[in-house]
C-alpha cells in the first residue's frame, strides 16, 4: 500500500545514452501500434459477426492476415527490445501461423458448435459466418483452435519487451545513497519526499527543473511535490520509486517486486514517437486510475494499458494524472 | 402516385452475398434477382432489362468491369453499381471511367447500398 509520495530513485540519462533510449522507445511504440491494429482487427471481426454488414470469404481472409502481419511486426520488436525471449516469440509465433492456416483450411461444416454459437442461428448457415466466428476465436483463444491464441501471443510479446525495455537499463542501487555512474553518462540521484516535499538527500535542495526530465516533472507536478521541506523517512509506509529519467522519456518501477508495476513513457513531441505505457502486476487494478482513452489489456501476468496519445497535450495531462494517482492519492 | 417499382440484377459468385442482399433489397417492394455468375446475368438481361445491376468485380469468366461493359452496351439508362472486396483507386477508377453509377468497397451494410441504389433511382425519373 502507499499513501504517498515515498522515496523515490532517479536515475537521469543524458548524452550518449539519449540516442539508444529513443530508438528503443521508437520501437517499444511501434510494437504498440501494431498491438493495436491487432485488436482493431479483433474488433472488425467481432463487429461483422453482428450479421449487418455484407462480406464474402475474402473478408475473412484479409482479416486474418492483417492479423498475423501485425502480429509478426509485433513480435519482431519485442524479439529486439528482448533479445533473450526471441526463441520463444518466434516459436510461438510459427505455431499462430500454422493455427491460422488451418483454420482457413478447415471444413467450414466442421467448425464447434461453441464457435458458431456466437452467431444468431439464422446466420449459422453460412460459411463465411462460421469461417468469420472460427477467425474470431482464434484470436481471442476461445476457440480451443490448435496453436494457443493470437492475442495470448501479443500480450506475451509485449510483457517480454516492456522486461527487455526495463532490464537494459536496469541498475541496482545501494540504498540512500547518491551515485554517479562511471562515465558521467548517467546521473544517480536519490530523492526523498514527505508530506508533498521534496529534496534531493543529501546535497543542494533539487528543483524540478534540475529533473531535465519533462515526463518525470509532469508527474511530479501532477502529484503535487515540490522541492521544499526536510525529508522525515521513517514515519509513513513507504513505497520505493525507480526512475530512469531522460530529457523527454521516462522509465519509472516501483522498488517492491520488479512486476509490480512499470511505466515508460516517451515525450519528445514528433509526430508517431510519443507514448505512454504502463503495465501493472495482476495483484493491480489499474482501471481505478489510468486516465480515459487508454487501452487496457488482462494477461495472466498483470495488465497492460497504453495511450499513443492524440496530441502532445494528451499525454501530458496523462502524465499529470498518473503522477496525482502514483504518487500521491493512488493505494496501489 | 406509387413510384415504380425497381428491378435489380445481383451478381456476386459468392452466394452469400446474393442470399442476403436479396431480402434487404426485397424489403421496399422492389424485384431482385440474384446470379452467380456473369454470363447467367446477360443471358437474362437479354430476356428482360433491368433498371439497377449491382456486380462483384472479381468473377471467373466474366469478371464485373465486363459485366459492366456489356449491361451499358445493352440498355444506357441502367445504372450499375460496382461492390467488391478488393477495392482500390485502381479498380474505382476503372469502373467509374467506364460508366459504373458508384462503387462500394465490401463489407458495407444492406443500407449503404440502399442510398446508393435511391439516388440511382432518383436519376433513372429525370
Amino acid at each position: 500500500m502507499i499513501s504517498r509520495l515515498n522515496p523515490l530513485h532517479i536515475l537521469i540519462g543524458r548524452g550518449a545514452g539519449t540516442t539508444c533510449a529513443r530508438i528503443q522507445a521508437l520501437r517499444f511504440r511501434n510494437l504498440l501500434e501494431n498491438a493495436r491494429a491487432v485488436y482493431d482487427c479483433l474488433r472488425d471481426g467481432e463487429e461483422k459477426l453482428g450479421g449487418e454488414h455484407i462480406f464474402d470469404r475474402h473478408f475473412v481472409v484479409s482479416l486474418v492476415d492483417a492479423v498475423l502481419e501485425s502480429l509478426g511486426k509485433a513480435v519482431f520488436d519485442a524479439c529486439i527490445l528482448s533479445p533473450s525471449s526471441a526463441e520463444l516469440l518466434c516459436s510461438l509465433y510459427d505455431r499462430q501461423k500454422h493455427a491460422s492456416r488451418g483454420l482457413l483450411l478447415e471444413d467450414a461444416a466442421a467448425r464447434s458448435e461453441t464457435e458458431s454459437s456466437v452467431l444468431r442461428p439464422e446466420l449459422r448457415e453460412y460459411p463465411e459466418f462460421r469461417l468469420l466466428a472460427g477467425a474470431v476465436a482464434w484470436l481471442k483463444g476461445s476457440g480451443g483452435t490448435n496453436g494457443g491464441d493470437a492475442l495470448g501471443l501479443l500480450r506475451t510479446a509485449i510483457e517480454h519487451a516492456a522486461h527487455g525495455l526495463q532490464s537494459a537499463r536496469e541498475f541496482r542501487v545501494p540504498h540512500r545513497t547518491i551515485r554517479l555512474a562511471a562515465g558521467g553518462a548517467l546521473n544517480l540521484l536519490r530523492i526523498v519526499s514527505h508530506g508533498g516535499g521534496l529534496r534531493a538527500s543529501p546535497g543542494p535542495e533539487l528543483a524540478l527543473r534540475d529533473l531535465r526530465s519533462k515526463p518525470l516533472g509532469l508527474m511530479l507536478i501532477g502529484g503535487d511535490c515540490r522541492p521544499a521541506g526536510d525529508a522525515e523517512s521513517g514515519k509513513a509506509e513507504l513505497r520505493e520509486w525507480y526512475a530512469l529519467a531522460g530529457e523527454e522519456k521516462l522509465d519509472l518501477w516501483t522498488g517492491r517486486g520488479a512486476g509490480d508495476l512499470r511505466l515508460h513513457a516517451s515525450l519528445c513531441g514528433q509526430a508517431g514517437a510519443d507514448f505512454i505505457f504502463l503495465f501493472a502486476g495482476a495483484s493491480i487494478d489499474p482501471g481505478e486510475f489510468v486516465p480515459e482513452g487508454f487501452r487496457m489489456e488482462r494477461g495472466e501476468l498483470g495488465t497492460a494499458c497504453w495511450s499513443l496519445g492524440g496530441t502532445g497535450g494528451d499525454l501530458e495531462n496523462d502524465l499529470m494524472r498518473l503522477g496525482r494517482w502514483l504518487f500521491r492519492t493512488a493505494s496501489v | 402516385m406509387a413510384e415504380k417499382k425497381l428491378r435489380i440484377m445481383v451478381i456476386d459468385d459468392e452466394s452469400i452475398v446474393g442470399k442476403r442482399l436479396k431480402p434487404a433489397l426485397e424489403k421496399t417492394g422492389d424485384t431482385v434477382e440474384i446470379f452467380e455468375d456473369g454470363k447467367s446475368a446477360m443471358a437474362r438481361f437479354d430476356e428482360q432489362p433491368f433498371d439497377i445491376v449491382v456486380t462483384d468485380v472479381r468473377m471467373d469468366e466474366m469478371d464485373g468491369i465486363e459485366v459492366l461493359e456489356q449491361v451499358l452496351a445493352r440498355s444506357d439508362r441502367t445504372k450499375v453499381i460496382i461492390i467488391t472486396g478488393y477495392a482500390t483507386v485502381e479498380v474505382a477508377r476503372e469502373a467509374l471511367t467506364k460508366g459504373a453509377f458508384d462503387f462500394i468497397a465490401k463489407p458495407f451494410k444492406p443500407a449503404d447500398l440502399r442510398a446508393v441504389i435511391e439516388r440511382a433511382a432518383r436519376q433513372l425519373r429525370q
